[in-house]
């Protein structure tokens, strides 16, 4: 599987490096940009959708990749098991994401303290800590990896018609399933916007400029409340789909 | 003599149209077998449900006397129509693919094949002439010792030196320990090459015989017969 | 055999038995000598690009008719009997003669105008060649 890794990463490592460098020139920029007195929610805002779209670049090109997979002959040859195919997809969109929080890291200990602006301190007391930081970058690469695995369900389910307009029938059954898991989860949880998000807690409070919404952590990330057990469930039941289209239903 | 690749009433269809029908043959070890049939008459799909990239819908396949899947992968060599190579590998690379996932590649004579075709790591695979990229598959499937190669209509389209040569390597990696493939809808000079040669015609199996045989009982060329099977479609 | 072999082949006809009346016939001419080692059945197959099976065959067919011997772990090689390389002369001329007769018979000509016929021909072969 490693091996698969090396490859699958040679194979994206120009538009991986692309992406970062451009990625750190606008992060610089932006910082230049602020100490000259840009204002500091643009530049916030600016710096936030350039991370959006190195995300979203970089995810596409796991996709892309697990796609490739299914398509080539030289990897449809190898004497491999399909679940290590997909592990070293996975394994390559973890590094991906990793990448761009490490990146974010810096970037936020660098801006941050330079604006003078806007007054941080209610996020960094409340949440610039371990529980907190650490649930919510490990929940968030949980997600990233979680959906890469319905979109590599829906490509398996695509891939196993042999018709022209397969791309739609991916994009039908990817929505369809994300819909019925969606209706399952508001059936057994009810319609709480905390469903997954177990350790944040929605609090209003009334002041003289009106309501105002805060967000407060309150634990550690919850591993065993339901929504997440559910999430794990169809996901594994999502693995096994995709490795039995793979043996049985996807054909060169 | 042991088995290499059996075909037991292999069927293939999608939807309505039969690209195999009840197919049932065997190879044994150490055979240069031709796979004739026009285009279209099923070659391809055979060899693709042989090589595992591709499943039956009726019967069952065995190599060396294993269901194909995976580890069938591992012993089967197969050259399709279409690249092996990733267009942003450098032939050094492609190399290294083959080394890391089969085990029974032999690095050593893959380089003494390029050095012979004069074909450098550094090369570009995206760079190389039409000509050069097929050199470089027929390396890449012949530098591995397995037990089945199979080459899907390697002299199609391919100049009379190309031609001969592949001849050549075809020969030279003869063994008795395994059976090599060979779709083909030209005859000419390589039905010398043949052991025995199989006639699919419209997704059947018309034929399975010995190549001198056929000479010998029918008084006809592999070419000649061939012509006749065909001419009634 | 030296050099690179070319034979012209008749894909109707079973090759090995091609190949087999191409070696006998250089042995009776000379390029293969009594007690010459022949090709091994990979150089002869690659060679003429024939499958080795049919190479094989070959040698076989040729070690039984005892024209060639396998001298173990040195290879094949012809046989050192000059009596057997006369024996596959003569068999050859009789098998062209045989034919020959045969289809001077079917277009009419009896016995003893065959023989001047073929004094004739001869005398004016061997004139032209001089």
């Amino acid at each position: 599987m490693l091996k698969l890794l090396k490859y699958d990463w040679k194979r994206n490592s120009t538009i991986y490096y692309a992406t970062v460098a451009v990625l750190l020139i606008v992060q610089a920029s932006l910082y230049i940009g602020s100490r000259k007195g840009w204002l500091d929610v643009l530049v916030i805002g600016l710096s936030i959708m350039a991370f959006m779209a190195a995300s979203l670049v970089l995810f596409l090109q796991a996709c892309s990749t697990f796609n490739h997979h299914l398509k080539s002959f030289n990897r449809r040859l190898l004497p491999l098991k399909p679940l290590q195919e997909i592990a070293a997809v996975l394994l390559l969109n973890i590094i991906y994401t990793l990448t761009i929080m490490l990146i974010g890291a810096i970037v936020a200990a660098v801006m941050i303290p330079a604006m003078d602006n806007i007054d941080f301190s209610y996020i960094i007391d409340n949440w610039l800590k371990p529980a907190p930081v650490l649930s919510i970058l490990g929940y968030s690469l949980w997600s990233s990896v979680n959906l890469l695995i319905w979109i590599m369900l829906a490509i398996a389910i695509a891939r196993s018609f042999k018709v022209k307009h397969r791309f739609w029938i991916g994009l039908a059954a990817f929505i369809a399933i994300q819909s019925i898991i969606a209706y399952l989860s508001y059936l057994l949880f009810g319609p709480s916007g905390e469903a997954a998000f177990g350790f944040i807690q929605f609090r209003v409070t009334a002041s003289a400029e009106g309501e105002a919404i805060a967000m407060m952590p309150t634990s550690w990330f919850n591993p065993l409340s339901g929504p997440f057990i559910m999430e794990i469930v169809t996901t594994v039941a999502a693995l096994y789909a995709i490795v039995y289209l793979m043996n049985r239903k996807v054909e060169l | 003599m042991s088995q290499i690749l059996k075909f037991h009433n292999v069927g293939k269809s999608y939807g309505v149209k039969k690209a195999l029908d009840d197919v049932s043959f065997e190879i044994t070890a150490g055979k240069i077998v031709g796979l004739l049939g026009s285009n279209g008459s099923g070659k391809s799909t055979l060899m693709k449900i042989a090589a595992g990239v591709a499943q039956p819908t009726a019967g069952h396949v065995e190599v060396t006397g294993m269901l194909v899947g995976s580890k069938t992968k591992g012993l089967t060599s197969f050259m399709p129509d279409s690249p092996l190579t990733e267009d942003w590998m450098r032939v050094a690379d492609a190399l290294s693919f083959y080394n890391d996932f089969y085990a029974d590649f032999d690095a050593g004579k893959a380089r003494d094949m390029l050095d012979f075709m004069k074909l450098s790591g550094r090369d570009r695979v995206s760079a190389l002439s039409k000509g050069m990229k097929e050199r470089l598959q027929l390396t890449l499937v012949l530098s591995r010792n397995a037990k089945l190669y199979m080459l899907d209509e390697p002299i199609g389209g391919v100049d009379p030196v190309a031609r001969g040569k592949i001849l050549d390597a075809i020969v030279e990696y003869y063994n008795e320990d395994s059976s090599i493939l060979v779709s083909t809808h030209l005859l000419n000079d390589i039905e010398r090459i043949f052991d025995e040669v199989v006639l699919i015609r419209e997704g059947k199996l018309l034929l399975h015989e010995d190549v001198e045989s056929i000479r010998l009982n029918r008084g006809k060329s592999i070419d000649e017969l061939f012509k006749e099977v065909y001419a009634e479609c | 055999m030296r050099g690179s072999v070319t034979i012209e082949f008749d894909n109707n006809l079973p090759i090995y038995l091609q190949i087999m009346n191409f070696m006998k016939k250089e042995i009776i001419v000379g390029n293969l000598k009594a007690g010459d080692k022949i090709p091994s059945v990979r150089e002869l197959a690659s060679e003429l690009q024939i499958n080795p099976n049919t190479v094989q065959r070959t040698f076989q067919e040729l070690e039984r008719e005892m024209i060639v011997e396998t001298k173990r772990g040195l290879g094949r090689y012809v046989t050192s009997e000059e009596s057997k390389i006369m024996e596959i002369k003569k068999e050859m001329a009789g098998e062209l003669l045989d034919r020959f007769i045969q289809g001077m018979q079917e277009l009419g000509f009896a016995s003893d105008d065959i023989v001047s016929i073929v004094s004739e021909a001869v005398r004016d072969t061997v004139g032209n060649k001089e």
